[in-house]
């Protein structure tokens, strides 16, 4: 349920402020909420499915498709690696500023 | 301590990841805002098509504008004002190609670098060295800011700024996001820029460097006949009274001794871009008497570049009681170039006038001149920095362009050479199109035209009470001497500066001739048996113009139809003047069998340039093949071959003359050819020569269809976001000219009947929409490909468009960051 919520979060934090929200909530999640098992991991899957959704979302109402062919032919790269790279993008930026932001709560405490 | 690696290895991740996430790596963008689902490259996706609804502001406007788009896109914009119509025109071309805009107004400008970096520097020297900027400047400044002139471009940079200015992330275009830039703010003056850029594009020509480069090996006498100041077969646009086209034989000396002087001169002239006669434009109307249904006709198609998207925008304004015209546009330009209203219809095709001159100058020093020397004075020479700065201001080069009282002034090897150029003079005019949209009339329409003073073209137009005329626009100069404009001319005195211009009322022109049609192909517009004063040299043939003609000689009756069955007509009188050349030197000779069987396979062919046609591209193997084996006098030492092509008209002079020395080929001494034997050398090695790239003439890769092809480039030249290799009806000099790179052809098809309410059709390649990805991008390519033309939408009023509507846009009255 928590993953459920910081996804949310990170979903409309990118939509209201951009990608360096990602960064900044997973790294206010770190520090504020309390630990758990695999806390940083989980950031890091609520980031993707944040951002997974917002494609999601994007390819139902509009040629999303259509875009990826042409820019899988425009950078010689698998459209699925583009996705792939969109993706592992926000999970690397939740997962290191989420752990980065635990840290500095236990250095705190 | 696992705590603290892992730690650690968060830190650099995460410092990684910000790094490549705001800043450019390399050719990549910063990451983080290109990646971004929301705002970054997928957003592009979102704003493909245009909004059922959409409302703005813009400064300035002085009344409410409604936008409303039909079922081809094309944005119908009624306003109260003509300025307010020009605002909202520039909003939505902003809308749908602002890169083009950009890029076309950087071109003219000389300012490339500084959005796509250092690759662009050549193209912002030519552009600096030609003074196309500088000539910007001095006929903006010259401007009268109360004149239309100044009112009009100002008020479309209103509606491109109030675009910009509230331009959302998710709204940047693609190519801004591969650059990783914003757009910069619209400047008036770029319009000015534009039209300058089409100036060079239709008005620059290298004509004194081929002629020279050809006087340097074979002598001025030669040089002149192989680049005729009259073209050989009199077809012009201004009739002359003949039912037939007349072919004016002067025998082309033989070659004379080089003058090692001009080629030191010729080598100096920077060679135009122009590759082909694809390059070139069509028009044509016919009178009451000679269409079916009584009404004017006209037809137009510009041979342009061919880009992704159009160089044309299509679009409708309206000013009750005041404005009513459709047509195309080029973005940046603030009213409609060609068209129509509910009274008249116009098109244009280049005059290929010379308007273009060259002086030797004597300077003051060899390396960094600052005087010249003009009537046995020193004079000093206008010097002008010029910095080319890079994507983030930084200067990435220097330089100083120098200009004496006739233009710019350019050094190569060793000499220094100024220019003349009607395109770098007068004032920025937008008022000749805004008073040809309100004509009323063919005469009020050449009255709107008479002072348009460049790009020179031949303006065709037709109105609804049946009358057709066409006239030349432009300012054609008046040379010293013996009026020539194809010869370098000493800088040193003033003698060799222009007297002055043609008076509008010598122009090549008719208005409802007998003959009860007119029609222009870029040929010598006027007979010089009618008017012997210097134009230009070194004109088309007028192939398309022969086949025009004869089309609509043999109809009386012509339909709407019938002239966009024209428009790609696949008949050569190329072909018709060639070939029977061919197969009688091949009879005439005693070849081998590869000759003969040439012959019977180029025998076999309709003279037509079909899609599924399998000899064309014979016959245009043995065309590539007579330069290399007939101009070998012309062979340039350094590279074996000529590297000059003279006109063909002086090809058409010699089949007159079979004997003639040029046919002899100086690389086999112990042999004298003439006319058949390097004809027929020609079509054999044609034949040899297919037969090796594409196998036996059954296959079908000797389809024409395999053969020539339309290669429509993206602007950025991005292969994913061009439509290349598009087979095409039409050949070299045929209407519809398909020919070399394929990257030039029927930029705009229009036909207009002018009828009691005007009907038109028309299309171009591509679509409304700049976005790649947008299903507007290429939607008219089909239609286009297949020579089918658009019914064009002309509503009287917005309710007309009900049913037909895709997107309404309202504009409103308001300030800037509204």
């Amino acid at each position: 349920m928590r993953s459920a919520l910081i996804a949310l979060v990170l979903a409309a934090a990118t939509i209201l402020l951009g990608w360096w929200a990602v960064p900044i909530v997973a790294c206010v999640g770190g520090l504020l909420l309390a630990p758990r098992k695999w806390d940083g991991a989980r950031a890091a899957l609520a980031a993707v499915i944040a951002w997974a959704a917002i494609l999601a979302w994007t390819a139902a109402t509009s040629p999303l498709v259509k875009l990826l062919h042409q820019l899988s032919s425009l950078m010689h790269l698998p459209g699925w690696a583009l996705i792939a790279v969109t993706l592992v993008f926000p999970m690397g930026l939740a997962w290191s500023a989420w752990t980065l932001g635990r840290e500095v709560r236990e250095i705190g405490s | 301590m696992i705590a603290r690696l892992r730690a650690a290895l968060a830190v650099v991740i995460l410092g990684l990841l910000l790094w490549v996430g705001a800043r450019p790596t390399g050719p990549l963008p910063a990451l983080g805002r290109f990646l971004d689902p929301w705002h970054g490259i997928w957003a592009v996706a979102t704003t493909a098509e245009l909004p059922r609804s959409a409302k703005a502001s813009i400064p300035h406007l002085e009344h409410p504008v409604r936008v409303i788009y039909d079922d081809r896109s094309v944005p119908h914009i009624f306003a109260q004002t003509e300025t307010d119509a020009s605002r909202a025109l520039g909003y939505v071309v902003a809308r749908d190609r602002l890169l083009q805009l950009e890029l076309q107004a950087r071109a003219g400008a000389g300012r490339l670098t500084e959005m796509v970096g250092p690759s662009a520097i050549e193209a912002d020297r030519e552009a600096r060295d030609l003074g196309l900027p500088r000539a910007a400047e001095h006929k903006w400044e010259g401007l009268d800011s109360s004149s239309i002139d100044s009112r009009l471009p100002r008020a479309f940079a209103d509606g491109v700024n109030a675009w910009i200015d509230n331009l959302r992330s998710r709204d940047l275009p693609l190519e801004y996001r591969l650059l990783d830039r914003w757009p910069a703010h619209w400047d008036p003056i770029n319009s000015t820029h534009l039209f300058n850029r089409m100036g060079y594009t239709l008005a620059y020509s290298d004509l004194e460097r081929s002629r020279l480069a050809a006087q340097a090996l074979v002598g001025a006498e030669a040089a002149d006949a192989l680049f005729p100041i009259n073209s050989p077969i009199q077809e012009p646009i201004q009739p002359n009274g003949q039912h037939a086209p007349r072919l004016d034989y002067h025998r082309v000396p033989p070659p004379g001794a080089p003058d090692s002087q001009a080629l030191l001169i010729a080598s100096t002239i920077p060679p135009s871009d122009e590759s082909d006669d694809a390059l070139g434009s069509n028009n044509w109307a016919v009178g009451q008497k000679r269409s079916k249904n009584g009404n004017a006709l006209l037809a137009g198609d510009p041979h342009l570049d061919l880009s992704l998207p159009s160089i044309w925008y299509e679009a409708h304004l309206v000013v009750p009681g005041r404005l009513d015209v459709y047509g195309v546009t080029v973005p940046g330009a603030p009213m409609i170039v060609l068209g129509f209203n509910r009274d008249i219809a116009w098109t244009f095709t280049n005059t290929e006038a010379d308007v273009l001159d060259y002086y030797q100058e004597t300077v003051d020093d060899s390396l960094h001149p600052r005087r010249y020397m003009l009537d046995g004075k020193w004079h000093p020479l206008e010097l002008r920095p010029e910095i080319y700065r890079g994507r983030h201001g930084e200067v990435i080069a220097t330089d100083t362009t120098r200009y004496t009282h006739r233009g710019p002034l350019r050094r190569m090897a060793g000499h220094w050479l100024s220019f003349r150029w009607t395109v770098l003079e007068g004032i920025a005019r937008s008022e000749n199109f805004a008073r040809a949209a309100r004509a009323r009339s063919v005469g009020e329409f050449e009255d709107a035209m008479t002072d348009m003073e460049t790009p020179a073209q031949n303006m065709l137009v037709a109105d609804r009470t049946g009358s057709i005329a066409i006239r030349s626009t432009g300012r054609f100069p008046i040379r010293p001497g013996d009026g020539r404009g194809d010869v370098i001319r000493p800088g040193t005195t003033s003698e060799s500066d222009w007297t002055g211009q043609w008076p509008v009322a010598e122009y090549p022109g008719a208005r409802n001739p007998a003959q009860g049609y007119l029609a222009s192909d870029n040929q010598q517009p006027i007979d010089p048996r009618v008017n012997p004063r210097y134009l230009g040299a070194d004109w088309y043939v007028p192939w398309r113009a022969l086949r025009i003609n004869e089309l609509l000689r043999a109809d009386s009756a012509v339909t709407p139809d019938d002239m966009r069955r024209f428009q790609t007509d696949p008949g050569s009188p190329r072909a018709d003047w060639m070939v029977p050349a061919f197969l009688a030197a091949a009879k005439a000779v005693s070849g081998d069998d590869t000759l003969a069987r040439a012959a019977a396979l180029l025998a076999q062919w309709d003279r037509r340039y079909t899609r599924d046609n399998r000899r064309a591209v014979l016959f245009e193997a043995a065309m590539e093949e007579l330069p290399a084996l007939l101009w070998d006098e012309l062979d340039d030492p350094r590279v074996g071959r000529p590297t000059i092509t003279p006109s063909f008209g002086a090809v058409i002079e010699l089949l007159q003359d079979p004997d003639n020395p040029w046919w002899d080929d100086k690389r086999t001494p112990n042999r004298v050819e003439h006319r058949d034997d390097i004809l027929a050398a020609s079509l054999r090695a044609g034949l040899v020569r297919l037969l090796h790239e594409l196998g036996e003439p059954e296959n079908d890769a000797w389809l024409w269809s395999h053969n020539r092809h339309a290669n429509i480039y993206h602007l950025l030249r991005i292969p994913a976001f061009s439509a290349l290799e598009i087979p095409m009806q039409g050949g070299p000099s045929t209407l519809n000219p398909s020919s070399g790179s394929g990257v030039f052809g029927a930029s705009w098809r229009m036909v207009v009947e002018m009828g009691p309410e005007v009907r038109a059709w028309g299309t171009y390649p591509g679509g409304q929409s700049g976005n790649p990805i947008s299903r507007r991008y290429l939607d008219r390519l089909p239609r286009w490909e297949a020579g089918e033309l658009d019914s064009l939408r002309f509503p009287h009023t917005a309710d007309e468009l009900s049913g037909r509507t895709t997107a309404t846009l309202e504009l409103l009255p308001g300030s800037r960051g509204d």
